[in-house]
């Protein structure tokens, strides 16, 4: 279980943020609402990009607000730049993994999962945007961390791939007993994905 | 745990320890700097320390010093930003390309060599004088004097400006471009709307480095300067150090330069923004802009390219031409030429993979310092030091701290690699730092988030991503060290020599063309050593 | 890693200046001097043969690159200088030479060894050749050289020039004492009256020169003795030394032993060796200057110019004076 109790947080002169709810392991939480309402400073605050004034967060009850991004049971994809433009799509992905999950062929298994297969070799520049999004779902799926932190990563993808990835998403959510925070602003992403809703307001 | 105060982290834990390495080296910088002033200082002194010079003497030269590098640095920018603008434009014809392509040469050429093209050039003998007398024209008047000194130094900066600029303007996003083509701007509209705040960000920061090296230039100012009207404070240090072995004077005049060029550079820092020289990819799609394809500015553009192409290529022209032929088959027999030619490879490789390793772990400090919240003009200023304080000056002062300590013939090569390397340390500097900092933005957040940290991030994503840099850095530096003819002067000898010192004593013997061949051979082995670094480089751009 | 290729070059390059620094058995007789004296073309290697043939030692010479390049090390380098000898300062340079305390008497006989047209005699200081400064000209397109140095001075504005500056190069000094010599206390209206003909006033000797060779200038200043290179080494003629009535102002080189020197029995040996008739005889066709002692004189050397007058400073008029004559000629050519 994800507890997020009671956080509160400030940049300097600016909105204050106050979070405060828990995920259950397997579930997926769709995080709405309209822009500069504080759903990215979520993100960053779980995982650890920035640090809360006041609260915790934790994952079975194993408090980590201060520990550094790398130490925590989390893996985020990005809105946009997630990929290292030197490396390649396979590249990207094996740099990000502990030398014992290096296997070849679960990275090909996730691009064919994705629609992504044969893309393996290229660099990031020369895929869509799009692509580049589910070769950095790919990564993050083999990280095999507990809580996936995904930051409006399909909104550039057609509704029919989109529903392929949470198709794969929720088996995997379930499987794996992961925690899934999903930012979104598309009504039918939630519908689909039929999971809990979390609207910020300001 | 609800409530609980944040552990507060020091700058360090947040920079992590590479940070302390570059703190230290700065530290380092700062030291080696005045420790080698101090010795100078504090040399014993037989005559008077004015050595005849006096306090209105050494006014008008620094007057006439300012006067030259500011004329200079704003000559050669007025000279480079309408052939950046065309350049970018013609970014696909072959001289545009080419330009931008060997814009380091001029920079560091040997300035001997460089004087001497352009005296072939411009010279009552040169190309131009030629043409005028084969026309009936009367030749040129002779270019000594502030002219000739103006016209190397815009030869020599305007071509490095090209290049930073052209990196400016390749640094704009396509969807500008884009926005622009649709709006159907015109070339003028262009320029004010999007061309030129791209490039006024770097022009403060290229119009002070140009400057510094403008105001401490020597070398051509005596071989241009046509007499003891045009000079340079650095002239006089120069002098005092080699001639008079006035140490304690040229210390304090040395102290004095450093005053001045600090002064100036704080002015222009006032109005700096982002540092130049980051080095993105020149050639992408850009679509064609409205009266690119027209008569008039392309007759404009193609008028600038040729006539900097004659600039620039004209002198190597010049020396090409002197310089091959027979004389190329005896220089390279000589059992001498080897071994100033290894010592030379040596020596440049060396100061520039240290320039290059020094300026990394400075540059990384000042990235991660700048992410932790301190303030890094700390570390700028340790490297922009040498900018202004001459590499004479370093070399006899560490000789002098030295020399009771070890060998001096042992440490001749050691002295010549290290004072090479410091003054190649702000360039290659530079060149790192833009780039790592424009990297640090979209690596430190993925690179946190994954788990990439200390070797295996700088190994597999940092190296490899600024690979052009690097192998750009390196490569000017150890261009810069090639074509050394300052501190080798010092420590040369015939059992330690180099290529430039080679072809100072041929030219010494009236082996005229012998010393064209070897400025041939030296030109060449600078463009192969430079291009050498960043072909190598692109081979490691793929982890 | 693969970026390591980069330093494993640059510490083979320190490695190998290692290697070269191995000592050799003999003792090592240690000479400063300049870098043409020293070079293959020079008169070093054939004077290295001929000492080591009966010296049982090595001599090495220390090329640096110019007179005051060798004074200015051995101060640099102070008392642990490894020098024994320097070699190529000249009478300008002996007095600032002395003062620095760290040269020794060298113990030879100078007293009528030696075919100087000026005395001299010095406990310290060895000359080994001397020449005249002398305007050299292209006689196959210069016309109208003028004969005295008067005559230079009012030649038309047309007649370019091109001379060394006297605070870097020693024929730049030279020729700041050939006019004050002439002129005394009107060598700045001298200058000023030059100035038009200069076309330029170079660091060194040989950017001056080599002007010149490339047409840059009518007349260059140079020695008497030039002309004999290019006779000998280009089988020319064509270039000439104008003389002037005035006479000529010398140049003598000279050599001294420094007090620390590591050999000092080697280099006393050698300061004898200088007015040898080996050492001597190497000099003209090498270094392209006229022997300081009696040996006999190359072909090439009989169509020179003979000044009817050889000016000379002292040594201790020159250091009491140059700094004020420097300034004077610098305000001079500022105007």
């Amino acid at each position: 279980m994800l507890e997020v109790k009671n956080i509160y947080f400030q940049r300097e002169n600016q909105h204050e943020f106050t979070y405060d709810f828990t995920l259950e392991a397997g579930a997926i939480l769709a995080v709405q609402g309209p822009s500069g309402v504080g759903k990215t400073t979520l993100l960053d605050l779980i995982a650890g990009f920035e640090a809360p004034q006041r609260g915790g967060i934790a994952w079975h009850g194993q408090d980590f607000t201060s520990l550094p991004p790398w130490e925590r049971p989390i893996t985020t994809v990005f809105q946009n730049d997630n990929l290292f433009a030197h490396l390649t799509c396979r590249q990207n992905i094996e740099i990000a993994l502990p030398s014992s999950f290096k296997d070849p062929q679960a990275v090909d298994e996730g691009f064919r999962q994705l629609g992504i297969d044969g893309l393996q070799n290229r660099l990031p520049a020369e895929i869509s945007g799009g692509q580049q999004q589910r070769v950095a779902l790919v990564r993050a799926l083999l990280r095999d961390k507990p809580v996936l932190l995904l930051d409006e990563s399909f909104s550039a993808l057609d509704w029919p791939t989109r529903q392929g990835c949470f198709d794969a998403l929720q088996s995997l959510a379930k499987d794996r007993a992961m925690a899934v925070l999903i930012v979104s602003h598309d009504e039918r992403d939630s519908t689909y994905l039929d999971c809990e809703r979390l609207a910020l307001t300001i | 745990m609800a409530n609980r105060p944040q552990p507060v982290k020091s700058v360090w834990q947040v920079a992590g320890t590479g940070a302390l390495a570059g703190v230290a080296l700065a530290g380092t910088l700062f030291a080696l700097a005045f420790a080698a002033i101090a010795a100078l200082l504090m040399a014993t002194q037989a005559s008077a320390i004015t050595g005849g010079l006096s306090f209105n003497y050494i006014l008008h030269v620094t007057g006439f010093t300012l006067f030259q590098a500011l004329l200079s640095a704003v000559l050669s920018l007025l000279v480079a930003i309408p052939v950046a603008l065309s350049c970018w434009r013609r970014q696909r014809q072959w001289n545009a390309r080419l330009l931008v392509t060997v814009s380091f040469l001029p920079f560091v050429m040997p300035t001997t060599v460089a004087a001497t093209g352009l005296i072939g050039v411009w010279g009552q003998k040169g190309f131009v004088s030629d043409i005028l007398q084969a026309f009936g024209m009367a030749p040129l008047p002779p270019i000594y004097g502030l002219g000739g000194v103006l016209l190397a130094h815009v030869f020599l900066n305007a071509p490095l400006m090209l290049r930073v600029l052209t990196g400016a303007l390749a640094g704009i996003p396509t969807s500008q471009w884009r926005l622009s083509s649709q709006w159907g701007l015109g070339p003028l509209q262009r320029f004010h709307l999007i061309e030129w705040p791209a490039i006024r960000r770097v022009i403060p920061g290229l119009l002070a480095l140009v400057f510094l090296v403008c105001f401490t230039s020597f070398s051509l100012v005596l071989m241009l300067g046509g007499g003891p009207s045009v000079t340079t404070l650095e002239v006089s240090i120069y002098t005092a150090l080699r001639f008079d072995f006035n140490l304690p004077l040229a210390a304090l005049l040395s102290c004095f330069q450093l005053g001045i060029c600090s002064l100036v550079v704080l002015i222009l820092a006032v109005f700096t923004g982002p540092s130049w020289a980051s080095l993105p990819d020149l050639y992408r799609a850009c679509p064609e802009q409205l009266g690119d394809s027209s008569l008039p500015v392309k007759s404009v553009d193609g008028l600038i390219l040729a006539l900097f192409c004659g600039l620039i290529f004209l002198p190597l022209l010049a020396l090409l031409v002197r310089g091959i032929g027979p004389h190329i088959v005896s220089v390279i027999q000589w059992p001498a030429f080897y071994r100033a030619a290894l010592n030379s490879i040596f020596i440049a490789l060396g100061s520039g993979f240290l320039a290059t390793l020094c300026a990394f772990t400075l540059a990384h400090a000042r990235t991660r310092l700048t992410v932790a919240g301190t303030p890094v003009a700390g570390l700028d200023i340790a490297v922009s030091l040498y900018l202004a304080v001459s590499a004479i000056v370093l070399g006899t002062g560490l000789f002098i701290l030295l020399r009771g300590i070890a060998d001096v013939f042992f440490m001749a090569p050691a002295l010549v690699m290290l004072a090479n390397m410091l003054v190649a340390l702000p360039f290659a500097y530079r060149v790192l730092e833009g780039r790592m900092a424009g990297l640090a933005k979209s690596h430190d957040r993925l690179c946190d988030g994954l788990g990439i940290r200390g070797w295996r991030r700088l190994r597999y994503i940092t190296l490899p991503a600024m690979a052009p840099e690097i192998g750009y850095a390196s490569g000017l530096a150890s261009a810069l060290s090639l074509g050394d003819m300052t501190v080798i002067a010092l420590f040369g000898s015939q059992q330690f020599q180099t290529l430039p010192w080679l072809l100072y004593q041929t030219m010494a013997r009236y082996r005229a063309g012998e010393a064209a061949a070897l400025a041939v051979i030296l030109l060449i082995l600078t463009l192969v050593l430079f291009t050498s670094h960043t072909l190598i480089a692109r081979r490691f751009r793929r982890g | 890693m693969r970026f390591l290729s980069l330093p494993i070059l640059g510490l083979s390059a320190l490695i190998g200046f290692a290697a070269s620094a191995l000592a050799a058995d003999k003792p090592v007789l240690t000479i400063y001097t300049y870098d043409s004296f020293a070079s293959e073309w020079g008169p070093g290697p054939a004077i290295e043969k001929a000492f080591e043939a009966d010296c049982n030692c090595d001599l090495n010479f220390v090329a640096l690159d110019s007179s005051i390049g060798i004074l200015g090390r051995v101060q640099l380098e102070g008392s642990s200088s490894k020098a024994d000898i320097v070699l190529g300062l000249d009478t300008n340079l002996m007095t600032t030479a002395r003062d620095t305390g760290l040269f020794a008497p060298h113990g030879a006989s100078i007293d009528g060894r030696t075919a100087l047209p000026v005395a001299f005699s010095d406990d310290v200081f060895m000359p080994f050749d001397w020449g005249y400064f002398a305007f050299i000209y292209n006689s196959e397109t210069v016309t109208g050289v003028p004969a005295s140095m008067q005559a230079l001075i009012d030649a038309p504005d047309d007649l370019r020039i091109v001379i060394q500056d006297p605070r870097t190069s020693t024929p730049g000094l030279g020729l700041l004492l050939w006019v004050k010599s002439v002129y005394g206390d009107k060598a700045p209206e001298v200058w000023a009256k030059l100035a038009p003909k200069i076309v330029t006033v170079t660091k060194g000797w040989w950017d001056a020169y080599s002007m010149f060779l490339e047409g840059e200038a009518d007349m260059v200043l140079s020695y008497s003795t030039s002309p004999a290179y290019h006779i000998v080494v280009d089988g020319t003629d064509k270039y000439k030394a104008a003389a002037f009535d005035e006479g000529h102002y010398m140049q003598v080189e000279v050599a001294a032993m420094l007090k620390n020197a590591p050999q000092p029995e080697l280099a006393a040996k050698f300061m004898d060796f200088i007015l040898g008739d080996q050492f001597q005889s190497i000099i003209p066709t090498t270094n392209w200057m006229y022997p300081a002692g009696n040996a006999a004189l190359p072909d090439a050397f009989s169509g020179l110019i003979t000044p009817s007058k050889s000016l000379l400073f002292t040594p201790d008029d020159v250091a009491a004076n140059k700094s004020g004559w420097v300034a004077e000629w610098q305000t001079a050519l500022s105007q």
